[in-house]
């Protein structure tokens, strides 16, 4: 049954190719087209699953030396291409309300779609080298759509910021690649194919040395960092808030930065057998970012970057939870995979409404230029409120069965090691927590409560019903998923050979389950006092240093813009434009020499027929007399 | 030795008025004529090495040269009498000195 699997990736593809042919002549019909074959890729991805509770798929062909090519699904896969197919669709069908009145909006829908594909390609390739292939695939996508709206100086300014930024993520994945092949090429045929990988990292790691494993994992890590906007290559997500809202949705929920967590998670396996410091590098750099992105995330005033923080810091947890995996086990990538799952689903929900607040605001993005929302739009409101109840982990709630188990995890990690580093994601995570439900409500107050704060707010109106079905049915999910937790826990646990590696959903003492409900109490109070009742607009912390520190995101921006390419980037392309352009100088002077010298020579030609014969004659005469002098000689 | 030379004697006699009718000429035909001269006198000279040199030893090498010398010779005939029939047609008559603006 894999030709199921493969039509997971090829009915998007069909309905790119479609959609740009039928939507050039019938521009209306274009995301009714994309809309349809993504959801026939849904329908492959849900065949595809009763096939793989079976066992996984793999099929593969010869590509070019001993690289194949083909499809690897197991549990982890499906789980992924059904959620993206699905949430994919739910956005696509948002998009025909959000985008109806855009002139290109056949070439819209061409490139989501475009993009779908290259995120289910990406989920089920069976080769690294083919997954780095559709890896480029979404990069590209990305930048095309963020930069839709290419008449914003700003939309095209952040395409090629989002283009660059992750570049140095593939770099990084390049070279692990490399590694990985060159260190294997003696062990096995084909070393970089997923199956192998994830069934044979135990020997792996004996072949070739848990340390260079461990580079190599660290490597990879570099990948999803990028990919995932981790921290320290995060700047290129809130950029990304100048395409469409719908673009957006599409990038935070369903593609593009889930695709660093499911790298990780893909090749759990090598992370796990290598050096110890791989897998610790995971887990700091995910709670780092947890915690980082969710300080920022309380000075921003743009809706959209709110969320784009909060996507920061909720990936952040999906990786912190796979980090952890040395001391719960394989349950770790459960954790971040279902975190991942339910993300996907209230953070399309919370894009999607502030999409609709967007289109009744004008695309006036400016929290503080809002206010009073929800007896205006109650509707959209409503589903909004949902969306952020569920991103502050709100119990019974998806986002309370997802995220609280990564921090009582990180809890059992912390008491289980003996040193101080353990503390750390569990400390991080913690405080992120509280920070999560402090920049939720601070915007949730901001957009809905109070009096409006500007014209627009006071005249905005619901979008038709219609037009919200998908987030309703999100939002559905969103309140119920907590539902398939165990199911899922048990569905995607990676197989691994070392019984120590087996423990089942975390759990902790009463005191820690707790305390995250604790802090969503406090930051719902503190917000409510400062942002419900409208104290903020008496507060001035504008010129205190931190508050410079924070609305500045500590700088990282100016590091990289002010040092790395001013001083650093642009004098060394400086240099190699100078060298190359002596290069080329030269190159251009050896063919405008030979034609110059040659123009002086031709005269030489005459034309004179006769002169011909004589200098043949004469030559023919120079020639023997040489000769005779040699023989003389 | 005596019989060799007479033979190249020969040929360096045809091949001098060949030359001759080549410097001396304007007219397309007759250059065409002269130098078809020159190179059967080549040929004449080949045959007369081969069989002086190689008589009796049952080497063939210089006839077959001779041969092909000849095939070339009518080849060379044939592209050079295309090319002084398209000079015909453009001008009308068959000077050599018509050709000077084919250069640079």
């Amino acid at each position: 049954m894999y030709v199921y699997g493969w039509m997971i990736f090829i009915s998007p593809l069909i309905g790119f190719l479609l959609t740009l042919i039928i939507g050039k002549y019938y521009r209306r019909w274009s995301g009714a087209v994309a809309s349809f074959f993504i959801f026939l890729a849904f329908v492959f991805s849900v065949i595809t699953y009763f096939t793989v509770i079976k066992h996984p798929i793999y099929n593969h062909y010869t590509w070019f030396y001993n690289i194949d090519f083909g499809i690897y699904i197991d549990n982890l896969a499906i789980v992924m291409a059904i959620m993206v197919s699905f949430v994919s669709l739910m956005i696509h069908l948002f998009a025909i309300y959000y985008m109806k009145d855009d002139p290109n909006k056949h070439v819209y829908f061409a490139e989501t779609a475009l993009f779908t594909a290259g995120m289910l390609g990406l989920v089920i390739s069976s080769n690294l080298v083919l997954l780095f292939l559709f890896w480029e695939l979404v990069g590209l996508c990305s930048y095309l759509l963020i930069g839709f709206w290419f008449f914003k100086p700003n939309a095209t300014a952040a395409a090629k910021k989002a283009f660059i930024v992750t570049r140095v993520g593939d770099l990084s994945f390049i070279i692990g690649m490399s590694i990985l092949y060159y260190s294997l090429i003696n062990v096995t045929k084909d070393p970089l194919s997923i199956p192998y990988l994830i069934s044979n990292a135990s020997s792996i790691a004996v072949a070739i040395g848990k340390v260079r494993l461990g580079i190599i994992a660290i490597f990879i890590l570099g990948a999803a960092i990028g990919k995932s906007a981790q921290f320290p290559l995060h700047v290129w997500i809130p950029d990304a808030m100048e395409g469409p809202t719908t673009v957006s949705a599409l990038i935070h929920a369903a593609t593009m930065v889930t695709a660093g967590v499911y790298l990780v998670a893909r090749l759990f396996q090598v992370f796990l057998y290598a050096a110890p410091f791989a897998m610790y590098a995971v887990a700091i750099v995910g709670s780092f970012t947890a915690l980082y992105a969710g300080i920022v995330g309380l000075v921003v005033n743009d809706v959209k970057r709110i969320l784009a923080y909060s996507t920061i810091s909720q990936l952040g947890y999906m990786l912190a939870a796979i980090g952890l995996a040395p001391i719960i086990g394989g349950v770790a990538v459960s954790l971040g995979m279902f975190h991942l799952v339910s993300h996907a689903i209230f953070k399309a929900l919370l894009f999607m409404s502030a999409g609709a607040f967007l289109v009744a605001m004008m695309d006036l993005r400016d929290a503080k230029q809002m206010g009073g929302l929800w007896k205006r739009m109650p509707i959209t409101t409503t589903l909004f409120f949902i969306g952020s109840l569920a991103l502050v982990a709100f119990p019974g709630t998806a986002g309370y069965f997802s995220k609280d188990p990564i921090i009582f995890a990180s809890y059992n990690y912390f008491t289980s090691s003996p040193s101080f580093s353990g503390f750390l994601p569990f400390l991080f995570l913690i405080i992120g927590s509280l920070l999560t439900t402090l920049y939720t409500f601070r915007m949730f107050f901001l957009v809905a409560t109070g009096k409006p704060r500007s014209t627009l707010a006071e005249r905005a109106k619901d979008p038709p019903v219609i037009a919200l079905l998908p987030l309703i049915v999100l939002s559905i999910f969103a309140l119920i998923l907590g539902v398939w937790q165990a199911p899922f826990y048990s569905f995607v646990k990676p197989t691994l050979d070392i019984a120590h590696y087996t423990v089942s959903v975390p759990t902790a003492p009463v005191y820690i389950t707790t305390l995250p409900i604790i802090l969503l109490a406090i930051g719902f109070f503190v917000d409510l006092y400062i942002y419900g009742f409208e104290k903020w607009k008496t507060w001035d912390i504008s010129r205190t240093w931190y508050y410079k520190l924070v609305k500045n995101k500590f700088y990282i921006d100016v590091l990289y813009t002010r040092i790395i390419s001013e001083r650093v980037i642009l004098p060394l392309s400086a240099a190699f434009s100078g060298f190359e352009n002596a290069y080329n100088n030269s190159v251009n002077r050896f063919g405008s020499d030979t034609v110059s010298t040659g123009s002086y020579f031709r005269r030489l030609q005459s034309g004179v027929f006769e002169n011909y014969v004589a200098v043949l004659i004469i030559a023919a005469i120079v020639i023997f007399i040489v000769i005779e002098i040699v023989e003389l000689m | 030795m005596m019989f060799v030379s007479a033979i190249s004697f020969v040929a360096i006699l045809l091949f001098a008025i060949g030359l001759y009718g080549v410097i001396t000429s304007r007219v397309g035909i007759k250059m065409l004529i002269s130098i078809e001269i020159m190179i059967n006198s080549a040929i004449l000279n080949l045959i007369g090495i081969g069989s002086y040199f190689y008589a009796g030893s049952g080497t063939i090498s210089p006839y077959v040269f001779a041969l092909f010398a000849i095939a070339i010779g009518v080849i060379e005939s044939a592209v050079g009498l295309g090319l002084l029939i398209a000079v015909y047609h453009r001008f009308g008559r068959i000077d050599i000195s018509l050709l000077r603006e084919i250069r640079w």
